[in-house]
């Protein structure tokens, strides 16, 4: 029997510079009321967020861990520090940043980005923003886009209060708590109506320090009528011991707006990545999400679509690939609380060396939800039997009048589709590699550019000329 | 049995969010006796046995609880025994008929030897009712090159409880089909779960159910595929109306070694009434690489296209719905082997006896 | 002269927010037959869905009279019942309701009262005969299983059993071999026997049409009628196909 062509881990020497750390601050491994009081007179909270915070950790503590998806056993809180300042200040100008640190975005190819494709960045270096700017000509339009710590004292900070883990609280679940306790950075955007930002925003999170936790928020309000391409990225390089990324993503969409959510997911394989993803959908606006997890330990992620107002739509666009070591639970949730809502779903999972993908999701329609269209499709690939590849989908109906679909497959690269390859004359390694990428290939097309050649790259150089 | 049990059944092989509560199923003050008498019709070639360690040994779909409450019981089982090489045309028939009130608890077996195969029908009814408990337990042993059909039907009285839990192992070669009609009751619980450990066994459900008033139906077909180039397909199709709810687990399991199996599910639920409840959590477990696994779902109203078609033939809505509502529990039906039963459900459906949906 | 049975004036049809038919006129008496043709993507699918009232197909301009009604309003059951039938290119399996079941609940709900299963039986079992059905199709369910040249005589067999006073015959000939061509035609026949029954086939083949009397032929391109004429234009198409009509 022919030799099956050897997938290839995702070549991650470029994630994997590490930097000195030379931070200014950075509190105790643990968790205690302490550390959390410490954090916030470090970042001079108000009052409100010192209580918040709080409250939070107390929440925390009554939690308890999940009793479904891949094991956080490995996952010590005692041995994280959840905050760590990098020994500069948030600039405006890529000159201004130190230099090892504004090598590392340099490699990661953001500032480049940023003057070809992008409409402002933010860069965040473990648990500080390091560099936020924004185009002029944006700005001009009244977009705000800023950190958030900046948000919460600045002219926006009662919006920030009246929307801070209100679409997720802390008792959303444990991590959600452990979020609310010692959350440091993140993004504030602000699009006032009718404004159209033609070209995205992208936020960069980098973790550098080993043992540490990331836990930033984001905050995006879309006025009615606006549309917004957000992107997100994160990488960290790969330490023996355990990292942890809990942050938090919460987006209003105002009617008729919409806003569409791409992430890059390329943390490093010692991570746990337990983040919690949320938008609210008014009236006849539009959510989209675009997901691709690559990187991580163990990653819990279901960015979740709460669809308020009639007509409100998501669409969520997914792709996962586990390799070894990884243990990969992503999928999503959607809500129909409103009458016309729908919801498309498309997910593509890769398993391989002994990775485990899991999908997972919910799709709740409630009574209110009359004319409610729902479809969700999910496809695995199996690349070798050590590896393994689960489906968990729900579904939960409870109008008569709603047209509800779900599709599941799963499988391996087929017989059939490689022998009609190659009786056209392609190699088997080229058309194992085709088939692969044709496989994402639905899903790379909704990426940003970029991220969709790098995918694709890494999909299918990876998997050329490398005969196991 | 005095002291009433909790029990947690039909809980799902892979564990998912715990607010959707569709992890496992609690049902508290179970109690039950053996106290009915099963009305046998066999074949002589069939024969009862006191004791059959493989058939003891077998796992069923709602789970430990259930053989929890069957040792609680002590009561004693009804085992068959077909014998080696006899393909048994005439089926073994046991009806369970319930009075008013009454709580019983049976538990059944079949060990269906090698090169034989047997059909088996199980049908439950009772008086009008307001209240009662049917248990039954059944466990079949599927030998090597065995087929085995099982066909049950629930068609009790409208307070009646249900507890009908399935337990399957085949080994090579066997073929199990499960015809499972649920047409009548207030609560059901039904645990279906086939070990198929024998090489290119196969099992094949076929599930059709109503569930009216304040009825409640909630289920957990696993199909465990361990040996190579097993063969899985369940359908379930089914109407709610009323405050009707239903929870449907559907799992197709590939176990490491399984290679070349496939696995097929499809559910397909017409909602009839506003105030339902429909949850489905079809799972596809995944640990060999050269497998096929395919699930689909439809719930909700009617394809537009079909519709259309129905109409352009001068149906109305109402009478569509009503007319595709009979469908799927009809299709089902045909699917009995057993031509008796098989008329007698279908008049009962043509006389309207079921015409409340 | 007499008033049209089907009258269509001006008639725009989107599918998907597109326009596929642009200002369609068509006028059908009674009893007569037309015949629709055109290349494949022309529209002429479109049109019986139209004028069935598919709720995909919207109409953004125009009007359909049926028998002297303005239609546009009704939905499909209630043009079905008012006598206009579409013979569907891919129709319905149900699994679960028998063929014959089905033709009798159809006509029940149309004439409003029960029919006796007996005269039921023996009209079917004439109308399978012309259609060499056999019987046992009676029983089967809905299409479930029915090969392609099935499900098409078992349109035919709905034509013949519901008894519409307008057809509409959807490429009732793709995919079908030389006989079950002659069979389904043989049906088609029969209907047209009905003085009062007006036929609008749809096709673009000619075969189908070589036995039947044919009363007017439309081609349709671009979503526009490009020519009318008589039964000439079949042969025509026939030998020149489509190209001449093409701009």
């Amino acid at each position: 029997m022919k030799e099956k062509t050897y997938v290839e881990d995702i070549d991650r020497s470029i994630y994997d510079m590490k930097n000195d750390e030379k931070d200014a601050y950075k509190v105790k491994e643990g968790l205690t009321p302490e550390i959390v009081e410490q954090i916030s007179k470090e970042k001079h909270d108000p009052t409100w967020m010192q209580l918040f915070r709080l409250q939070s950790l107390q929440i925390y503590n009554e939690m308890e861990v999940p009793d479904w998806g891949p094991s956080i056993e490995g996952l010590n809180m005692d041995q994280i520090v959840t905050y760590v300042r990098p020994n500069t200040h948030m600039s405006a100008k890529w000159s201004d940043v130190p230099k090892d640190i504004k090598d590392t975005f340099e490699k990661l190819g953001i500032p480049k980005a940023e003057r070809k494709s992008l409409a402002g960045v933010g860069a965040q270096y473990d648990s500080e923003l390091v560099y936020h700017n924004v185009r002029q000509e944006v700005a001009e339009q009244g977009v705000v886009y800023t950190d958030m710590e900046s948000a919460l004292t600045g002219p926006y900070e009662d919006m920030v209060k009246k929307h801070f883990m209100k679409l997720v609280t802390p008792r959303d679940h444990k991590f959600a708590a452990l979020h609310g306790a010692v959350w440091s950075g993140g993004s504030f955007v602000y699009v006032p109506p009718g404004v159209s930002v033609t070209i995205p925003l992208q936020s960069y999170f980098r973790l550098n320090a080993p043992g540490a936790g990331q836990f930033e928020h984001t905050l995006i309000i879309v006025d009615e009528g606006a549309y917004l391409h957000f992107i997100e990225g994160c990488s960290a390089p790969k330490y023996n011991v355990a990292n942890l990324h809990a942050g938090c993503v919460e987006l209003y969409v105002g009617k008729n707006a919409t806003l569409r959510y791409s992430t890059i997911e390329n943390w490093s394989k010692n991570m746990y990545n337990l983040n919690t993803k949320r938008a609210k959908v008014e009236e006849g606006g539009t959510i989209q999400w675009v997901s691709g997890s690559f990187g991580s330990h163990v990653s819990y992620l279901y960015p979740m679509s709460v669809l308020n107002g009639v007509g409100a739509k998501s669409e969520f666009t997914g792709i996962t690939f586990a390799g070894k070591g990884q243990n990969l639970d992503t999928g999503t949730k959607v809500v129909h609380n409103a009458p016309k809502t729908s919801s498309y779903v498309n997910t593509k999972s890769i398993s391989k060396d002994g990775g485990i993908s899991t999908f997972r999701s919910s799709v709740v329609v409630n009574n209110k939800a009359k004319e409610t269209k729902s479809s969700v499709s999910c496809e695995s690939l199996m690349l070798d039997d050590i590896s393994r590849s689960d489906t968990i989908p729900a579904m939960d109906i409870r109008t008569k009048d709603a047209d509800v679909g779900h599709e599941a497959k799963i499988g391996k690269i087929s017989d059939d589709a490689v022998f009609y390859l190659m009786s056209r004359g392609i190699s088997e390694d080229d058309a194992r590699a085709m088939i692969v990428s044709g496989f994402a290939d639905n899903v790379s097309k909704e990426l940003p550019l970029e991220y969709a050649v790098e995918m694709n790259n890494l999909i299918h150089l990876e998997m050329k000329g490398s005969i196991g | 049995m005095k002291e009433e049990m909790n029990m947690k059944i039909n809980q799902l092989p892979a564990k998912t969010f715990g607010w959707l509560h569709m992890n496992a199923t609690d049902v508290s003050g179970v109690t039950a006796k053996q106290t009915i008498k099963i009305e046998t019709q066999k074949p002589e070639s069939v024969v009862c046995v006191l004791s059959d360690d493989k058939l003891q040994q077998v796992e069923t779909g709602m789970g430990k609880d259930m053989d929890q409450l069957r040792e609680n019981i002590k009561g004693t089982p009804t085992f068959f025994e077909s014998q080696e090489g006899i393909k048994e045309a005439d089926p073994v028939r046991l009806k369970f008929f319930y009075n008013d009130g009454v709580k019983d608890y049976h538990e059944v077996g079949f060990h269906v030897k090698k090169d034989s195969s047997l059909t088996i029908i199980m049908d439950y009814q009772s008086e009008k009712s307001k209240d009662g408990l049917a248990a039954v337990q059944t466990k079949i042993v599927a030998e090597e090159n065995s087929k085995v059909c099982l066909v049950q039907i629930q068609r009790l009285g409208e307070g009646f409880q249900c507890m009908n839990d399935v337990g399957v192992v085949c080994e090579d070669g066997a073929e199990f089909d499960v015809i499972h009609l649920i047409l009548g009751g207030k609560d059901t619980y039904l645990g279906c779960r086939t070990n198929l450990h024998g090489q290119k066994s196969s099992m094949n459900a076929q599930i059709g159910y109503q569930v009216l008033g304040n009825g409640k139906l909630d289920m957990n077909y696993v199909a465990d595929h361990r040996g190579k180039r097993t063969i899985s397909d369940i359908k379930a199709s089914g109407i709610l109306n009323d405050h009707g709810f239903k929870l449907f687990r559907g799992t197709i399991d590939f176990k490491k070694g399984a290679s070349g199996a496939k696995g097929n599910e499809k559910e397909d639920v017409l909602l009839l009434d506003d105030h339902v409840v429909n949850q489905t959590i079809p799972l596809i477990l995944c640990a060999e690489e050269d497998v096929e696994g395919n699930h689909g779902a439809t719930i909700g109203k009617l394809d537009e296209e079909d519709l259309f078609y129905m109409q352009s033939r001068g149906l109305t809505e109402e009478e569509i719905y009503r007319m595709m509502a009979k469908a799927r529990i009809s299709a089902v039906c045909q699917k009995i082997p057993d031509e008796k039963t098989r008329d007698e459900i279908l008049r009962n459906l043509e006389e309207g006896v079921l015409d409340e949906a | 002269m007499s008033e049209p049975l089907l009258k269509v004036e001006g008639l725009s049809v989107d599918v998907d927010d597109q326009e596929i038919l642009h200002g369609i006129d068509l006028s059908i008496k009674k009893g007569e037959t037309h015949v629709l043709m055109g290349p494949n993507g022309a529209g002429k699918s479109t049109l019986g869905n139209a004028l069935m009232g598919n709720p995909k197909y919207k109409i953004t301009n125009g009007s359909i009279f049926f028998d002297g009604k303005d239609i546009l309003q009704d939905t499909t059951d209630q043009r079905a019942r008012d006598g206009m039938f579409l013979s569907f290119q891919n129709p319905l399996e149900v699994p679960g309701i028998s063929l014959g079941n089905f033709i009798r609940n159809a006509l029940e709900q149309r004439t409003k009262k029960r029919i006796r299963l007996w005269d039921f039986k023996k009209e079917m079992k004439k109308a399978m005969e012309v259609l060499q059905m056999d019987e046992s199709y009676a029983d089967r369910d809905l299409n479930v299983g029915f090969s392609g040249g099935e499900k098409k005589k078992a349109e035919i067999l709905q034509l013949l059993m519901l008894k519409p006073s307008f057809a509409i015959l959807d490429e009732t000939d793709s995919g079908l071999d030389v006989d079950a061509v002659r069979t389904v035609s043989k049906g088609i026949e029969e209907y047209q026997k009905n003085k009062n029954g007006a036929l609008l086939i749809i096709t673009h083949s000619t075969r189908i049409l070589e036995s039947l009397h044919v009363d007017q032929t439309h081609v349709l391109v671009d979503g526009k009628i490009a020519a009318s004429g008589d039964v000439s234009m079949v042969e025509e198409i026939n030998e020149h196909g489509f190209e001449q009509y093409e701009k």
